[in-house]
C-alpha cells in the first residue's frame, strides 16, 4: 500500500522525466491509489473469490433443477437475463472486492441458464455461441472489472473455438491463430499505446492480456495435427507460419535488446532461429508456444511466462508422441536437437556473459 | 526511493498526458526485462532444452531397447544409476544442494527399480507393498540429508502407503481412513512446525503444503461424514478437525499467516455447505446454501483484507 508522500513522489519523478510538459490529474490518481488500497488481495483471496463464487453457482444451479425450474425454458432465459443484468449492475455499483464473488456466481449461472433456455428452444446451434459472444463483449463495454472482463474474453474466446468444432470447419482455425497471433503480439509490444489510448482499454489491459494468452493456447491445442487423435486440421503449416513468422519477429526485437548490431551475426540469428522454428513447422503449437515464452519475458509477465513453459513442455511432448516414428528413431532425433542446443549454447556462451 | 511498477505507469497514465514514446521509455527502463536477464534468460533457456532433449533421447534409447535386455543388465543399469548417484552425492566439494538433489534422484531411482523389479519377477505383490519397501528404503536418506523436497516426497510417499493399504487390504471406510489420514499429516505439520520454531530453515511451501493436504483430507472426511451418518469415526474426526482448526486460527493470527486463515475458514464453509444439503434436502436447501456460501465468503474476504490491512499497518510502524 502506498502511502501519500509516496504517490506524490512518483508524479513528481514522471514530472521531472517529463520536463513539466505534463498535465495530471492529481485527484484521480490518488483516488485510484486509495481504491486499489482497499483491495490489495493475495492470491489466496482471488482463489478464495472464484472458488466461492463458483461454489454458489452450483448452489443456485442445484436450487433451480430441485425446483425444477429447468423445465420452463422462459423461466430460464428470463432468470439468466436478470442474472447477467444483476451481475453487470453490481459491479457498476459497487466495484469493490467482495462483490466479485457474488457477481461471478451471477454471471456464469447467467450464462448457464441462457444455454439450458436454447437447448430446449431446440434452437439453430449457432445461436448460443453467438449470443454468449453477443453477451460478454457487452459487458467489456459496460464494466472493466478484472475478473469479469477475463471471464468473459476467456467465454468470447471459448465460443468462436467452439463454433468451429462444432461445425468441423478445421480450416478456419488458422485464420483464428492468424488473429489471435496478430493481437497478442500487438498487445504485448504495444503496451505504452493501449494504456494512454483511453481510460477503458487501458483497465482492460490486463485481463486482455492473462484471457488471450489462455485462449491462444486452446487455439493452438486446436490446431493441433492429431487433434484427439484424428487427422482433422489439415495443411498445419498454415497456423505455422503465423506463429514461427511472429517468434522471428520477437526474436529481431530481441536483438534490438541485446544490441546484435553487425548484419553477418544478425542473419546468423535469423537463420538458426528460423532452422529451429520451421523444423517444428508441422506442429504450429510448439513455435505458438515459444512465442508465448519470448513475449512474456520480454514485458516481465510470470504468469504468461509459466503458461507458456508449461504449454511448450506439452505441446513437444505431444509431438514427439505423436510421430509415426519408431521409439530408436525418435530416440536419435531427441539427442540430435539436444546436440543443437547445447552447440548453440556453447557457441553463444561468451557473448551471453551478462555484463555485471 | 520508491520503486515504479508496471502498476504505477498504468495508473498515472490513466490519469495523465503522458506522452506514449514516453510511457513506452519508461516501461522499458523500468519494467521489461533489460539485456542482461534476456542473457540469463537465453542461457538458461538453451542449457535446459539441450540437457531436456540429451536425457530424453538417452531414455527413449534405453525403452526402445529395454524388451530386448535380460534380467541382469535391466537392473544393473538402475543400480548403476543409484550407485553413481549415491557416491557423487557423498563429494564434499560439490555444494550441499546439489548433493541433495543428487540424494533426491537416487530416491526416485529406487521406485523405478522396485517397478522394474516388480515387473520382471511378476512378484504379485499389492501395489503397497511396493510403495512401503521405497519408503522404507529411502528413510535413511531422507534423515540424512534433511532436505525439503526429499521429505516432501517422502510424506506424500507415506500418505500414498496407507491410501492404499486401505483400498486394496484393510478395505476401511472412507471416513476411516480420511480420520487417519487427517491425523496423520496434522502430526507432520506439527512436527514441521515445531522444528521451525526451533531452528528456523523449515521453508514455508513445504509446512504451506501439508496444511493444504491436512485440511483437504479433513474436509472431504467431514462431509463424507455429513452424508454417510453418524460414526464413531465421524465424532472422532469432528473433535480432531475441531481442534485442529483452533489451532491453525491461533497460529495463523499469531504468525500473521494469511494462508491457514484463508484455507481453514473455506474448509469450514464447504462443510457447513454441505451439511445444509443434507438437514433440507430439498430445493430450498440449495437456496439458503447458496446465499450463505455468498455471504460468508464475502465476510471472510473483508476480514481478511482488514487484517492484511492491519498487518501492512503494523509492519510500516
Amino acid at each position: 500500500m502506498k502511502q501519500e508522500t509516496e504517490i506524490n513522489e512518483l508524479i513528481n519523478r514522471v514530472r521531472a522525466l517529463e520536463n513539466d510538459s505534463i498535465e495530471f490529474d492529481e485527484a484521480a490518481i490518488h483516488a485510484e491509489y486509495q481504491h486499489i488500497a482497499g483491495e490489495k488481495s493475495s492470491l489466496a483471496i482471488k482463489i478464495i473469490t472464484i472458488f466461492g463464487g463458483l461454489l454458489a453457482t452450483l448452489a443456485l444451479l442445484g436450487f433451480f433443477a430441485a425446483a425444477s425450474l429447468f423445465e420452463s425454458e422462459i423461466g430460464c432465459m428470463i432468470s439468466g437475463v436478470i442474472f447477467i443484468a444483476a451481475s453487470i449492475g453490481l459491479n457498476k455499483i459497487e466495484s469493490k472486492l467482495i462483490i466479485d464473488t457474488f457477481s461471478i456466481s451471477l454471471f456464469v449461472s447467467g450464462l448457464s441458464l441462457i444455454g439450458i433456455a436454447f437447448d430446449q428452444f431446440n434452437a439453430n446451434d449457432n445461436i448460443l455461441p453467438l449470443a454468449f459472444i453477443g453477451i460478454c463483449a457487452a459487458t467489456l463495454m459496460i464494466t472493466q472489472r478484472y475478473i469479469l472482463s477475463f471471464i468473459s474474453i476467456l467465454v468470447i474466446n471459448g465460443s468462436i473455438l467452439g463454433l468451429i468444432e462444432m461445425h468441423r470447419e478445421y480450416q478456419l482455425i488458422h485464420i483464428y491463430i492468424a488473429i489471435i497471433t496478430a493481437i497478442l503480439v500487438a498487445w504485448f509490444l504495444k503496451e505504452a499505446k493501449i494504456i494512454s489510448a483511453n481510460k477503458k482499454l487501458s483497465r482492460l489491459y490486463r485481463p486482455f492480456r492473462i484471457g488471450f494468452t489462455i485462449s491462444y493456447v486452446f487455439g493452438l491445442f486446436l490446431a493441433m495435427k492429431n487433434f484427439f487423435n484424428q487427422q482433422v486440421v489439415s495443411n498445419t503449416w498454415i497456423s505455422s507460419v503465423f506463429t514461427i513468422s511472429a517468434s522471428l519477429f520477437v526474436v529481431y526485437i530481441l536483438c534490438n535488446v541485446l544490441q546484435v548490431k553487425q548484419i553477418k551475426d544478425r542473419i546468423l540469428v535469423y537463420l538458426v532461429s528460423l532452422l529451429v522454428l520451421s523444423s517444428t513447422a508441422m506442429m504450429p503449437a510448439i513455435p505458438g508456444s515459444i512465442l508465448i515464452i519470448l513475449l512474456s519475458f520480454r514485458v516481465n509477465f510470470k504468469t504468461g511466462l509459466a503458461i507458456g513453459i508449461l504449454s511448450f513442455i506439452y505441446f513437444v511432448s505431444q509431438y514427439y508422441y505423436d510421430l509415426s516414428f519408431s521409439l530408436l528413431t525418435k530416440s536419435y532425433m531427441m539427442l540430435g536437437t539436444g546436440a543443437l542446443f547445447l552447440l548453440i549454447y556453447l557457441f553463444t556462451y561468451k557473448k551471453l556473459q551478462a555484463h555485471e | 526511493m520508491t520503486k515504479i511498477e508496471s502498476e504505477d505507469i498504468h495508473i498515472i497514465a490513466r490519469h495523465s498526458n503522458w506522452p506514449t514514446e514516453s510511457i513506452e521509455k519508461t516501461l522499458a527502463e523500468k519494467v521489461y526485462s533489460n539485456a542482461d536477464s534476456w542473457k540469463k534468460f537465453l542461457k538458461f533457456f538453451l542449457l535446459t532444452l539441450g540437457l531436456g532433449f540429451t536425457v530424453a533421447g538417452v531414455i527413449f534409447f534405453f525403452a526402445y531397447n529395454w524388451a530386448h535386455l535380460n534380467k541382469f543388465a535391466k537392473i544393473g543399469i538402475i543400480q548403476g544409476l543409484i550407485t553413481i548417484a549415491t557416491l557423487l552425492a557423498m563429494i564434499p566439494k560439490f555444494s550441499l544442494t546439489v548433493r541433495n538433489i543428487l540424494l533426491t534422484a537416487a530416491s526416485l531411482l529406487i521406485g523405478v527399480l522396485f517397478a522394474v523389479f516388480g515387473q520382471i519377477y511378476q512378484t504379485g505383490a499389492n501395489a503397497y507393498d511396493f510403495f512401503l519397501a521405497w519408503t522404507i528404503c529411502i528413510t535413511i536418506w531422507v534423515l540424512v540429508s534433511n532436505f525439503s523436497p526429499l521429505w516432501m516426497l517422502y510424506l506424500i510417499l507415506i500418505n500414498t502407503v496407507i491410501y492404499l493399504y486401505s483400498e486394496q487390504v484393510a478395505s476401511l471406510k472412507t471416513i476411516e481412513l480420511y480420520t487417519y489420514l487427517t491425523s496423520l499429516n496434522a502430526l507432520f505439520l506439527l512436527s514441521a512446525l515445531f522444528v521451525g520454531l526451533a531452528k528456523k530453515n523449515i521453508p514455508l511451501w513445504f509446512t504451506n503444503t501439508i496444511a493444504l493436504a491436512l485440511v483437504c483430507f479433513a474436509t472431504i472426511g467431514m462431509v463424507v461424514g455429513i452424508f454417510e451418518g453418524r460414526n464413531l469415526y465421524f465424532i472422532i474426526l469432528s473433535f480432531i478437525t475441531a481442534i485442529l482448526y483452533t489451532m491453525g486460527t491461533i497460529y495463523g493470527i499469531q504468525n500473521k499467516r494469511a494462508f491457514y486463515l484463508s484455507i481453514i475458514p473455506f474448509s469450514i464453509i464447504i462443510i457447513i455447505s454441505a451439511a445444509f444439503i443434507k438437514i433440507f434436502d430439498n430445493n430450498w436447501g440449495f437456496l439458503l446454501t447458496c446465499v450463505f456460501i455468498v455471504a460468508s465468503v464475502s465476510v471472510l474476504i473483508t476480514r481478511l483484507i482488514d487484517i492484511q490491512k492491519k498487518w501492512i499497518h503494523e509492519a510500516g510502524n
